[in-house]
């Protein structure tokens, strides 16, 4: 697994995130010890100190006005940065739709008037440095889209379309999660987000404009015929072929992706054979059977073909 | 061009007398000279020899178990073998992997040695080409680190 981290901010939303938390955690930490201590005290104490700790006023202040204020000002401080986070800040430069899928993501780099002018899956690529929105909605269930290093996590609601405006201060992978309980192997449901260098992101974006190369030795050529004739072509779309199944993830360019399987995998010919042959085993009720009944030749080839969609 | 039937006989009998003599008779050996008081340097000494009438010294592969086991989390082998100490996935595609070290054949043809491990692992259709392992882009150190790795596995150690 590539599992996300947090509190090891990569752009500005996670940042203030970051801030809010590390606040909270001093705060409490304040609160515990100075709990300690008043009971210790209530407990070991002088009698002098138990009267004072028993004192009407000690506990009004101590015990009622010191949260209420404490309390207040961070649910404000919160409120301003949950206010800002939600606001894009500068000209949007990228608008991407992601739809959470029972257990993957289904990714559509969008244009202007909102066609889909790249079709992927679990993997985002953005440029760092500048201002992404993303039109987060789920073609089931609830699921939520949470890459921590970036920004909070946002809901992703059936018959909604909720924004989310972030961007990314530098260079890197950074790990998303499904935040939701999202059904069966909900834990298996990760993201890659890629964040590239703007004439990077640019050069990547022309490149997968493109239909990918046809496959240039005998064993990736006997795998595409058999990926269109075999059946895989009725869930999966291989742009520049005539698979153009819609139900599971677009595989035009993945061999190019980092993870395989929503996040979970290396991405190499062993584990997409692997993969091919049992999915079952690796991602228990995800909606990809198992094809135990493939033979040791065809999975080689298949294998060889998915690696060389590059 | 796989290597013929016959290379693969030669190599797989000479691959068991190795087995044979390196892992059963070099323990009961060493329980007996133990005993009789032999010091380690003459029994590798003897080892040695033995080994060279068997006719099958071999180059030593430097493995590290550790990054062994690193790499093999790393390339996700766990997506078709069940590796005791890998993390995850654990399926069982292809053959399990306890007591990997133990056992005389590779895919139950070739002899498994360090070197033959090594070797079958990046590129396995070149060895059994009616085999389902596909070949795997990964360095040669790391090939040598998961050889050694697996040549660690002994039955039981699940």
């Amino acid at each position: 697994m590539f599992w996300p981290v947090v509190l090891d901010p990569a752009g500005p939303n996670a940042s203030e995130i970051a801030t809010l938390s590390w606040l909270l955690i001093a705060v409490v930490t304040v609160v515990f010890i100075a709990v300690c201590v008043a009971l210790a005290t209530a407990v070991f104490g002088s009698h002098r100190w138990k009267r004072f700790l028993s004192h009407n006023g000690t506990i009004l202040t101590a015990g009622f006005a010191a949260p209420v204020v404490v309390l207040t000002a961070l649910l404000l401080y919160s409120l301003v940065i949950t206010k800002s986070l939600s606001l894009g800040s500068e000209p949007e430069y990228l608008r991407v739709r992601v739809t959470g899928e029972m257990w993957w993501w289904r990714v559509d780099y969008l244009d202007s008037a909102g066609h889909q002018t790249i079709g992927d899956a679990n993997e985002l690529n953005i440029p760092v440095g500048k201002s992404i929105t993303l039109e987060l909605e789920s073609a089931d269930v609830i699921h939520s889209f949470w890459v921590p290093q970036l920004s909070g996590k946002k809901e992703m609601i059936p018959g909604r379309r909720n924004i989310l405006h972030f961007s990314a201060d530098k260079a890197g992978t950074y790990a998303g999660q499904c935040a939701e309980f999202c059904g069966g192997p909900h834990a298996l449901m990760g993201l890659t987000v890629i964040a590239h260098q703007p004439e990077d992101f640019e050069a990547w974006r022309t490149r997968r404009r493109a239909d990918p190369p046809p496959p240039k030795d005998d064993l990736a050529k006997r795998g595409a015929t058999l990926f269109l004739n075999s059946g895989c072509a009725a869930c999966h779309v291989v742009r520049g072929t005539s698979a153009n199944g819609e139900a599971g993830p677009d595989l035009t360019f993945v061999g190019a992706r980092k993870r395989l399987a929503a996040g979970i995998l290396p991405n190499n010919r062993g584990t997409l054979a692997g993969w091919v042959a049992d999915s079952q085993a690796i991602k228990p009720g995800n909606r990809m059977p198992s094809y135990p009944m493939i033979s040791a030749g065809d999975l080689q080839a298949i294998a060889a073909y998915l690696e060389q969609l590059r | 061009m796989a290597p013929s039937n016959r290379t693969l006989k030669i190599l797989s009998f000479l691959g068991i007398i190795r087995n044979t003599l390196a892992r059963n008779s070099f323990l009961k050996l060493q329980f007996k000279m133990k005993g009789a008081g032999v010091s380690k340097a003459r029994l590798s000494l003897l080892i040695f020899g033995l080994s060279l009438v068997s006719g099958c010294v071999e180059r030593p592969v430097e493995g590290e178990t550790h990054t062994g086991i690193a790499a093999i989390n790393d390339l996700g082998c766990g997506a078709c073998h069940v590796i005791p100490g890998g993390t995850w996935p654990k399926s069982d595609v292809g053959p399990g992997l306890d007591g990997f070290g133990g056992r005389n054949f590779i895919a139950g043809v070739l002899p498994n040695t360090p070197k033959n491990l090594a070797a079958f692992i990046q590129n396995a259709i070149f060895y059994v080409p009616e085999g389902a392992m596909p070949p795997i882009a990964m360095t040669r150190q790391q090939a040598v680190d998961i050889s050694a790795y697996l040549h660690s596995l002994q039955s039981g150690a699940m």
